[in-house]
């Protein structure tokens, strides 16, 4: 038997109407999906698909015009359900006079932890993130990549069953893009559940089992990232660079004889990300930081 | 209980981001400034000045109480609501009646201790101005020395931490009133040489709690309107609401018995007269208790309609956040 799927949406709609009660934004048109337990599954689309929509009425933050939607085998708005769920939302929501870790402890409270784990987490959390060392700021003179890092520290207090993270990567620089996407396939790894959206294609790709595409409230595609990127018609074949160029020329006709097709050859090409990552990292070693500190992959109670 | 941890970490939260608001500090301190003020303006001019400094001290008070009220409330959730925290608070285990109704007492409490000031500010003024050729400085000298002390430290206090001034310089002007009441209680009054505690117009608190019960149905309702109003009109209904309802006798009165509508609107409404009990302080007797309980079990009930309002409506609310 598998796992009961996450979250399960069936023919989901939703319409914002103005004060007067009349429809004027379609901002979900009838989408089904699944997110399955244990996987990490990311939400596609352009500004203004209805990616945050979808998130809001998954948190019961919105009510759904029509449609059915299970999270965690409870309605969304049931509110013991939310204790077993973490929640990074789109944009600003800290109280700006608060430090990191006066934020953090409103937050432990309003998921009941007992004060002796709250203090514990905090602390592995604010590591975690890296600003331990700005504990005593206040988070309204946050850049916006340190404000993201608080609300992922948020989203995580309550070691969450299920993580829904809208657009986790906005705003951050690239070290802390590669932390976030380390940080959820650690989570997935765990078996824990990730529900992400976001615009930037080589982030979901890099991280997501699943997606599903929304473009103006609509399902455009789903599935595994496999089924729907793989080309099963090519074949790539990697070698090192032959010495002598003429070694390279046999192999290409001894291709051309037998496929009946001349073979693209290039060399390939390392992604820019690990590329940076690596000359960043270079550079850290010999002088000291001054921005954000490097911060540990997981923190300890995530990983038990 | 759960709740309660939960309760009491948004109404804390709420009524510190109440203080932290500028024109919180703005209103209370005009009112704190204004009411010190009273006896210099008021003395040496008309006979009875005494009866008028406490009048309007009071008035002051009650008028600065329901501004911060309606606007209190109705940003504590509109604001909320604009900025995502909201959103950010109600997707981790926390009911919708848990956050409005924290919200709404945060709001109460920081009134409360706007009263608290505003009380130690009418207690002194009250003793400065009692009698209409002579000031009191004894009450006078502490009571100004608090009001512009205390914005003077904590602007000097923000220069050195970056901490927020207006909540710091609220807290200080609270501190400094207290502390004024406690220095001029060492002191008798100048003419009938009365000593602590006859030095003081004691029954002026009992008035004050009165209109403090006031301001709570005040907060009431705004926080049930906030759910569906932005903070202007919020502020607008509930200041009309209340002083319509302290002038309800003279306009409804006359039509009660033949007009359904006037007695239901004569029920309905706040009934600020009940508390406005400025007239009973002449003759320097107290409140009675019984009075006070009533008073208070009315502002209860009217708040607790409101606030029941206020959750059914907030319960439906939709946090676009
Ligand atoms: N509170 C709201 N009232 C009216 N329209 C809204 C509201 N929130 C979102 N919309 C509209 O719904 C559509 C989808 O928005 P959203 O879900 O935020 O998109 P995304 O997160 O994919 O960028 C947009 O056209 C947006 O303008
Ligand atoms: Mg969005």
């Amino acid at each position: 038997m598998e796992n009961p799927p996450a979250i399960q949406a069936t023919d989901l709609r939703k319409t914002f109407r103005d004060f007067w009660r009349r429809p004027r934004v379609e901002a979900v048109r009838g989408i089904s999906f699944a997110v399955p337990a244990g996987q990490v599954f990311g939400l596609l689309g352009p500004n203004g698909s209805g990616k945050s929509t979808t998130i809001k009425m998954i948190l019961g933050l919105l009510f759904p015009t029509a449609g059915r939607l299970d999270v965690l085998g409870d309605a969304p708005r049931a509110v013991a359900v939310k204790s077993r769920i973490g929640y990074l939302p789109e944009e600003s929501y800290l109280y700006p006079h608060l430090t990191p870790a006066e934020t953090l402890a409103f937050y432990a409270r309003l998921f009941r932890l007992p004060r002796a784990v709250a203090r514990d987490r905090i602390e592995q959390l604010l590591e975690m993130i890296g600003l331990a060392h700005a504990r005593n700021r206040p988070v309204g003179e946050f850049s916006k990549g340190m404000a993201r890092r608080i609300g992922l520290a948020q989203a995580l207090l309550n070691d969450p069953d299920l993580v829904i993270l809208d657009e986790p990567t906005a705003g951050l620089d690239p070290q802390g893009t590669r932390q976030v996407k380390d940080l959820i396939l650690a989570l997935a790894a765990r078996g824990k559940t990730v529900l992400l959206t976001s615009h930037l294609l080589a982030d979901v790709e890099d991280v997501c089992a699943q997606v599903a595409i929304l473009f103006n409230g609509r399902l455009l595609a789903q599935g595994t990232l496999d089924a729907l990127l793989a080309q099963k018609d090519k074949t790539t074949l990697t070698f090192p660079t032959p010495a002598d160029p003429a070694t390279l020329r046999q192999v290409l006709a001894a291709a051309r004889a037998a496929l009946g097709a001349d073979p693209d050859v290039d060399h390939p090409r390392q992604a820019l990300e690990p590329f940076f990552l690596h000359v960043v990292a270079t550079a850290a070693r010999d002088g000291a930081a001054s921005g954000a500190v490097p911060a540990a992959p997981l923190a300890p109670f995530l990983q038990k | 209980m759960g709740g309660a941890v939960q309760f009491r970490a948004i109404a804390r939260l709420a009524a510190l981001e109440a203080i932290r608001r500028p024109v919180f500090l703005l209103v209370s301190l005009s009112v704190l400034v204004g009411i010190v003020a009273l006896p210099l303006l008021l003395n040496y001019t008309l006979g009875d000045s005494a009866r008028m400094v406490r009048d309007s001290a009071l008035a002051l008070y009650f008028a600065g109480g329901l501004l911060l009220a309606a606007h209190a409330a109705g940003e504590a959730l509109a604001r909320e609501l604009r900025r995502g925290t909201a959103a950010a608070v109600l997707a981790k285990p926390v009911s919708r009646a848990t956050f409005f109704l924290a919200k709404t007492a945060g709001v109460a409490g920081a009134l409360f201790l706007y009263s608290l000031a505003a009380w130690a500010a009418a207690l002194l003024a009250a003793r400065a101005g009692a009698d209409d050729l002579r000031l009191d400085w004894a009450a006078e000298g502490p009571a100004l020395l608090a009001v512009t002390l205390a914005p003077a430290v904590a602007g000097a206090w923000n220069h050195r931490t970056g901490r927020p001034f207006a909540s710091a310089a609220f807290f200080l002007l609270l501190a400094f009133l207290l502390a004024a009441l406690a220095v001029a209680a060492f002191f008798p009054t100048p003419l009938e040489r009365l000593a602590f505690p006859a030095n003081f117009a004691w029954p002026l608190l009992g008035v004050g709690l009165l209109l403090y019960f006031a301001l709570g149905m005040a907060v009431a309702l705004a926080a049930a309107l906030a759910t569906r109003l932005p903070v202007t009109p919020v502020l607008l209904l509930c200041a009309g609401l209340f002083l319509f309802g302290l002038m309800a006798d003279y306009f409804l009165g006359p039509h009660l018995a033949d007009s359904c509508a006037a007695r239901a609107a004569y029920a309905l409404l706040p009934n600020v007269q009940a508390f406005w009990l400025l007239d009973a302080l002449d003759g320097g007797a107290h409140v009675p208790a019984d009075y006070l309980a009533a008073a208070a079990a009315y502002a209860a009930a009217w708040a607790a309609a409101a606030l029941a309002l206020g959750c059914a409506s907030f319960r439906r609310l939709e946090i676009a956040g």
